[in-house]
């Protein structure tokens, strides 16, 4: 029976050697599940061995059924007709796309290991190094001799005007008309790369857009000299240039067909985490798994005219975030699979205290690209690792950053810091992360939990009753109907101190269970004991607490302003045990 | 004056000869009355069960309170605990706590 299977057939797979539908032994069939919305999608992975080595694989889904049929299961005999080779960190992967059942067996055949690059003679260990030389070659920079004249994207500025370069069209957008203070135009962007792997921005207006749109096609390779150097303008464009060229009159282009030592694409993206860091308004590039589809919506636009969305959801180990994609992108594509997605030029903006990202026909999307990122990001997503990314937090109120994400994962601070640490002085507030108990809710006349705030437009300025109406002080909107919003003063304590920190609406409302409007009703109303009971829960709460902390001044006087810009209930206690462990061990070694 | 029974493992038990403590561990072999109580540090220790053997271990890993004498734990009580036990980080916390032993004991 064992002389059934194929000897020798998996090293020369692995060796990408011919080997003619050989015979292999199925072992550790497993079932892995990935989400898309309501769909589930079934995928088998399972090691294919000729008796002594085996590999891993992966079936493609069209296969799914022979599985539930029970035409494949744990030490069936198969023959192996077609299948696709990948390598994910140095581990072999084949994916399966067709295969025959020829008979079920019930046990294993020798002890097969699995054929990686340590199983191997010295010869094909130089192989694979060479291999994963070229791979890397194309996709990080490598300084390489250059023809003779042609000038480095990266040497080009505005006092060298005799420079030729030698690029490929990496991206093409749409021509554009504009009508800006009474005059009309076009224009045209395109994205070009070197054979360092630097890219640049080019554009063109009006004429030379006709002219220059014909001769530039995608993937092309030319030779262009001539045109004007301009600073690059980091709102129109994630390209990581200080310069962009503008081809005018002076600009000549020539096809060029000697093109291997330009790489044919250039991915400089992020995770999705460098968002946080990004300002609105700039463009970034990003790879992620797309997690969640919308449906393809039709909005109307301030102008009125009707524009098409989907809205989606992005996700990869660290981050989640939404993602709204707009015109064609939003028409032609439906994500279905949850495709892995670079994003060139995607917006970032800000809804509701949580970045965002936007992209519109001017960015580019790449699905399922074939490098080793989209591999390991894909193979995160089917050990369910959707499942486990956090959801982006919300970001806290006021104009600094300060490192928000993952505030969670941040070294605790003991509240006594705020005074010995004299934190807050300074244009730029401080932040810190500390593990408190909720010792007390100010809920009196002079403190009360809620106000009445203003509902126009969100301004949420303080409101008083004037009469039939509602105005506000600062604001001096008039409104009919106040909407309540918290801003309570809650008592915070840990072993070093106790502190008071003001919290708004959003921490407030998380942090008491119910929101200012149900609050103030049941004041109102005085239904006392339901009032009285929904603090008795905050109280005392422990968690993990991130103040903002600055300064002011008073009459005089110095003090320090305190607030409490998000709140979290300690539900990881493993997490928190190995956080003060940590800590704990850190004093140690400084007595030490 | 009571306080409270120490937590230790496997390599502090012979600091405990003849006192109540309490260890934590997988629940393994069952031998009689006996069961192998698989401790974070690797140890194994032989829990006497014979003075609680109405109840019976609900999960995979639990806490038995009892006394250490004759290299046996003689089981007073026992806590259950869940499947998802952090084994590395109780470890790390029995020795903090046997190192500061004037806090916890």
């Amino acid at each position: 029976m064992a002389s059934q299977l194929t000897e020798g057939s998996i090293p020369k797979i692995f060796k990408n050697e011919e080997c003619v539908q050989p015979i292999l032994q199925v072992i550790d069939l497993e079932e892995t599940h990935s989400k898309n919305q309501d769909e589930e999608t079934v995928r088998y992975r399972l090691k294919l061995s000729d008796g002594k080595f085996y590999l891993l694989a992966t079936l493609n889904r069209q296969l799914n059924e022979m599985v539930i049929n029970e035409e494949i299961k744990d030490f069936s005999f198969v023959e192996l007709l077609n299948y696709q080779k990948t390598v994910i960190k140095n581990t072999d992967f084949l994916l399966v796309s067709n295969l025959e059942s020829v008979s079920n067996q019930t046990e294993k055949i020798g002890e097969p290991t699995q054929f990686t690059n340590e199983t191997q003679e010295n010869e094909i260990e130089i192989e694979k190094e060479e291999e994963k030389e070229k791979e890397k070659e194309q996709t990080t920079f490598k300084t390489q001799p250059l023809e003779t004249g042609i000038t480095l994207l990266r040497n080009l500025n505005t006092y060298n005007k005799n420079w030729k370069i030698k690029v490929r069209v990496t991206n093409k957008a749409e021509p554009k008309t504009y009508n800006t203070n009474g005059k009309e135009g076009k224009v045209m962007y395109v994205t070009v790369i070197d054979s360092n792997g630097d890219e640049m921005r080019a554009t063109m207006f009006n004429d030379y857009v006709t002219k220059f749109n014909k001769v530039l096609q995608v993937s092309k390779c030319y030779y262009i000299s001539g045109g004007r150097l301009k600073p690059s303008d980091r709102r129109f464009s994630s390209i990581q240039s200080d310069y962009e060229i503008n081809f005018n009159n002076s600009t000549k282009m020539t096809l060029c067909t000697n093109t291997s030592d330009l790489p044919k694409e250039a991915y400089h993206y992020k995770k999705l985490s460098e968002i946080e860091k990004t300002q609105n308004g700039m463009k970034i590039d990003v790879l992620a798994i797309v997690a969640e589809v919308g449906d393809l919506m039709e909005v109307k636009s301030r102008t009125g005219t009707q524009l098409k969305k989907r809205e989606c959801i992005l996700a990869d180990q660290y981050l989640r975030i939404s993602c709204n994609f707009w015109g064609e992108a939003a028409e032609k594509n439906t994500f279905s699979d949850n495709p892995v997605i670079i994003i060139k030029g995607a917006n970032v903006g800000e809804y509701l205290n949580k970045k965002n990202l936007s992209a519109s026909r001017s960015a580019r999307i790449i699905l399922d690209p074939e490098i080793n990122e989209a591999q390991e990001i894909r193979d995160w997503w089917y050990r369910g690792g959707g499942k486990k990314t956090q959801e982006q937090l919300g970001k806290t109120i006021g104009k600094s950053f300060g490192g928000y994400t993952n505030w969670i994962e941040n070294d605790r601070d003991p509240l006594s810091n705020i005074n010995d640490l004299n934190l807050g002085i300074g244009q730029k507030a401080d932040y810190i992360t500390a593990k408190v108990t909720i010792t007390r809710v100010l809920r009196d006349l002079s403190n009360p939990v809620c106000y009445p705030a203003c509902n126009f437009e969100n301004c949420n300025k303080k409101v008083t009753l004037q009469g039939s109406h509602w105005v506000g002080e600062k604001c001096n909107h008039r409104i009919k109907k106040p909407t309540y919003r918290y801003n309570a003063k809650i008592r915070l304590s840990d072993p070093t101190n106790s502190i008071y920190a003001t919290g708004f609406n959003d921490t407030c409302e998380r942090i008491l269970g119910v929101n200012a409007e149900e609050i103030e009703t049941l004041k109102q109303q005085g239904r006392d004991g339901e009032y009285k009971a929904v603090f008795d829960k905050a109280v005392p709460l422990e968690g993990l607490a991130r103040i903002r902390i600055t300064e002011n001044e008073y009459e005089g006087k110095t003090f320090k302003r305190l607030i409490l810009s998000n709140f979290k209930p300690i539900t990881d206690y493993v997490l928190e045990s190995k956080k003060l462990i940590e800590q704990i061990n850190k004093i140690n070694r400084t007595n030490k | 004056m009571s306080s409270a029974t120490p937590r230790i493992n496997f390599k502090y038990l012979s600091q405990f000869e003849g006192k109540t403590v309490r260890i934590a561990g997988k629940v393994g072999e069952k031998q009689g009355n006996n069961v192998i109580l698989h401790t974070t540090d690797n140890g194994q220790v032989i829990v006497d069960r014979s003075q609680n053997l109405k109840k019976s271990y609900e999960t995979n890993n639990v806490e038995v309170l009892g006394v250490w004498k004759n290299n046996q734990l003689s089981e007073l009580t026992f806590f259950n605990l869940s499947d998802n036990f952090d084994f590395d980080t109780y470890n790390q916390m029995i020795d903090l706590s046997m190192e500061h032993k004037e806090i916890f004991m």
